[in-house]
């Protein structure tokens, strides 16, 4: 014999806990979606530099990576509240009745049963007479009744429904992240760059002499990417770096084997003569005493087999610290540049070459001895100081050598147009117009001479008169009175002009 | 028929009242051809413990329909002609002086309202003094006549007829005296198929005779037990909630008001209104063989519990908007109630 007030109490827990688990289900793929982009945020943000060439700035990075998690912690706990709450709501004694009826048909007999029977039952002499027929037929109707199995927990519904507010999650997600990245600027990249190359250099070599340089390239990295460090204080740890590099062994510093001492051949030649930058080849007037090729850079030390990585990852390192330092230099440049007076520019105008006067001039060759150029060898520091500071080139060379303008273009910098505009002095005369190609030609009328002490304002006879006809454009354009032709391609109010 | 058997166990009972229902619902078919869920409503508010306004045009056999339902209970039936001169002593009785013995003294003499089933025919006629005396017997029971009261014998059963046409000359009774009817039942016009049936059956030399359900000695009482047994019937909380709902919705400025009743209604349905519908509920679930009320049995009551207990305003009226249709609007957009 079933006990329908127990059949309903455990349909009530079945029900319950339906609810619940339908109300957790709901919210658990926004919640996956949201953890998961909180816990590989810094990945998908790498991502975004590594394949597309966008970053995002790491304030905003470390500010949504946050925000993800945060948002995950609540979504979290509104989750495990919600559940609640759809537990309690749904754990009615009556409520449970009335689905019961719902299931077995039975009329409203189940939750008259659980009205007059359930928690707040009824003193038996005040219940009708008729009280154990209703509680045969509850008895009846609930013979073979399993909550578990009338009440299913089915996902289906709960996740289309939560689908959608995946989607938008995800849609909201995405259009942030385009909203929040950007091009790097040239100095971030670099940047980048080196905290790239940085890792690399962790994850192939881990002596002491790689991690300490890498952890330099992290740190001139991050010194780049601050804004509150001034340029001058940048340049000076690149400096810093770049002693750094020239002071290391190279080879040996990313080989953990030791290496044979013809390796440091490899750094002599570090010419004052004719070096050719991307070649990797100098010619220096200082041989090396190590009985090295004199100044054969690259070339020797391929030879040597094993430190053909780690002489590579040097040559990209010190090409990007190159990159960084004339980037550097330009900035630091432009800022001067904004600081200083009008005045002052003017002077330097004499000086200094304006961007665009020689737009298309064909960037410098490596300069002797120069180090702007990223693959050019060094000389042999340790060998011969004096002469290396003999050949060390003067800081005007340098200072030319550093991405002046109009030189090496591979930094970004873009040829500006040349102004046309030509006036000459009467008497002068340029080459020949072809005034065919001009849209307009502005003649200044030499002025009028004045009769000293008379007042009188009088032609000057003796001054140039132009060979060429011309008149002074008319003050108002007069309507031309002919239709104007469709096939004509000089707009009409220019064809006075130019008859 | 005989002595009503000794019936102790609920089931007995139940069966009892369901058999008892059905046989009346058959020989009050046996003479009224159609209208059987008038006869169902009139049966339905005689158990319910309540009284019948039945409206129609002349001729659609109001009175033969009552006097059948009288005559098929076993009770016994008076009925009364409402007209413009009706006194109410003509209906409740009055004191006459009589001489016996040498002695002269009032004895009362009582009225047609002393009987079982009482047929208010064309109660709109009558002015409202003698309809209050009817209505006041209705709700109490019991007549009171120069300071003596007598009760009236149960079950007492007022079914008043009243005729929605020719209004001239009527006094249509007072919402608060329509409110005391558990019912109003309108009966339409018969089918084709009904009406040659009415002409077989009234054109023949044939007459049908009514057997009564109870016996007419122990009518009465049986009546009355089937009585409590309806007010047995459990109703459970959540189907009170909702007729409470519904009586909300009708009653203007109710919670829950919908924007028909707003619109159309001047008053709504009194408490009263809310006890018929669990009364007539209770019949349905009788008679249906349950002990509890479920809402398909209240929602069958509600047009014939509630329409003449809506008020309609000007509105309504000049739109011809019927409280019916109100009922039935309320009924589509009412929600049940969720536990």
């Amino acid at each position: 014999m079933i006990d329908p007030i127990e059949v309903i109490g455990r349909a009530r827990r079945r029900i319950a806990e339906v609810a619940a688990l339908r109300v957790a289900v709901y919210l658990v793929p926004p919640l996956v979606i949201l953890l998961a982009l909180g816990a590989g945020f810094q990945q998908v943000a790498a991502a975004t530099w590594e394949r597309w060439g966008y970053v995002l700035a790491p304030a905003l990075g470390r500010m949504m990576h946050l925000g993800l998690l945060l948002a995950a912690a609540i979504g979290l706990a509104i989750a495990a509240l919600s559940a609640w709450l759809a537990y309690r709501r749904a754990s009615s004694f009556v409520e449970a009745a009335e689905r019961i009826d719902l299931r077995v048909q039975g009329k409203q007999e189940i939750v008259t049963l659980a009205t007059l029977s359930g928690p707040n039952p009824l003193p038996e002499t005040q219940r009708s007479s008729l009280f154990p027929i209703l509680l045969r037929r509850s008895m009846e109707y609930l013979s073979d009744f399993d909550p578990a199995r009338e009440f299913r927990l089915e996902l289906g519904a709960p996740l289309a429904k939560s689908s959608a507010l995946t989607l938008a999650l995800v849609v909201v997600l995405g259009l942030s992240m385009l909203a929040l990245v950007r091009p790097p600027g040239p100095l971030e990249a670099q940047a980048r760059k080196l905290e790239y190359i940085a890792k690399e250099i962790s994850a192939n070599d881990s002596s002491p002499g790689s991690e300490a340089l890498a952890e330099q390239l992290r740190a001139m990295a991050s010194a780049l990417r601050s804004p509150d460090i001034p340029p001058e204080k940048k340049l000076d740890q690149l400096a810093a770096l770049e002693r750094k590099l020239q002071q290391t062994k190279t080879p040996s510093d990313f080989e953990k084997k030791p290496q044979p001492q013809t390796s440091t051949s490899n750094q002599t030649g570090k010419g004052q003569g004719k070096g050719k930058g991307d070649s990797g080849k100098g010619e220096g007037s200082g041989k090396s005493e190590n009985g090295g090729s004199g100044g054969e850079g690259n070339g020797k030390g391929d030879a040597n087999g094993k430190n053909k990585g780690g002489e590579s990852k040097m040559m990209e390192v010190r090409n990007e610290i190159s990159k960084t330092k004339t980037q550097l230099e330009n900035e630091n440049k432009e800022s001067d540049k904004t600081k200083a007076g009008s005045g002052q520019s003017k002077k330097n105008d004499q000086t200094t070459l304006k961007p665009g006067d020689k737009p298309n001039q064909p960037g410098a060759t490596p300069h002797q001895g120069g180090s702007g150029q990223a693959k050019q060898p060094k000389p042999d520091m340790s060998g011969r100081p004096e002469q290396a500071k003999a050949n060390k080139p003067s800081k005007e060379q340098q200072d030319k050598d550093r991405g002046q303008p109009g030189g090496d273009t591979h930094l970004g910098q873009i040829p500006q147009a040349v102004s046309f505009e030509k006036f000459y002095k009467p008497g002068e005369h340029g080459p020949q117009i072809e005034i065919k190609d001009a849209r307009y030609v502005l003649f200044r009328v030499p002025p009028a001479a004045s009769t000293p002490g008379t007042g009188k304002t009088v032609l000057d006879k003796e001054r140039p008169t132009a060979s060429t006809p011309y008149s002074n454009l008319p003050l108002k354009e007069t309507r031309l009175q002919a239709a104007p032709d469709e096939r004509q391609l000089v707009p009409p109010r220019y064809r006075d002009l130019l008859q | 028929m005989g002595a009503a058997p000794q019936i102790s166990t609920p089931t007995q009972r139940i069966n009892e009242f369901r058999q008892a229902f059905s046989r009346a619902e058959a020989e009050i078919g046996r003479v009224i051809v159609g209208h059987q869920p008038v006869v169902r409503k009139i049966l339905t508010a005689l158990f319910g413990g309540g009284h019948v306004l039945i409206e129609g045009v002349p001729g659609l056999g109001k009175t033969l329909l009552v006097k059948t339902a009288s005559e098929a209970l076993g009770l016994s039936f008076k009925r009364i002609q409402f007209t413009p001169d009706l006194m109410p002593s003509d209906i409740i009785g009055t004191q006459i002086l009589t001489e016996a013995d040498g002695h002269r003294e009032f004895q009362f003499k009582r009225g047609p309202i002393f009987a079982h089933v009482v047929l208010g025919d064309e109660i709109n006629r009558a002015t409202p003094k003698t309809q209050s005396a009817v209505l006041e017997a209705m709700e109490e029971r019991q007549v009171t006549v120069f300071g003596v009261t007598y009760p009236l014998a149960l079950p007492f059963f007022v079914l008043a007829t009243q005729n929605p046409i020719e209004l001239e000359g009527t006094y249509p009774l007072p919402e608060a005296q329509m409110d005391r009817f558990l019912f109003k039942v309108v009966i339409g016009a018969p089918k084709p198929e009904e009406l040659r049936e009415i002409l077989q059956r009234t054109t023949a030399a044939t007459s049908y005779t009514i057997q009564p359900v109870f016996d007419p000695q122990t009518a009465p009482a049986s009546i009355e037990r089937l009585k409590v047994l309806v007010r047995e019937v459990m109703v459970a909380e959540p189907l009170e909630r909702y007729v409470i709902a519904i009586i909300s919705a009708c009653t203007p400025g109710g919670a829950g008001m919908l924007p028909e009743i707003t619109q159309y209604v001047r008053f709504g349905p009194s408490p009263r209104g809310a006890q018929a519908l669990i009364l007539c509920a209770k019949v349905n679930a009788l008679l249906d063989g349950r002990v509890s009320v479920s809402y398909e049995d209240i929602e069958d009551a509600i047009v014939p519990a509630l329409r003449h207990r809506l008020l309609r305003n000007f509105q309504a009226e000049a739109e011809n908007v019927t409280t019916e249709s109100i009922l039935e609007q309320v009924i589509k957009r009412l929600k049940r109630p969720r536990a």
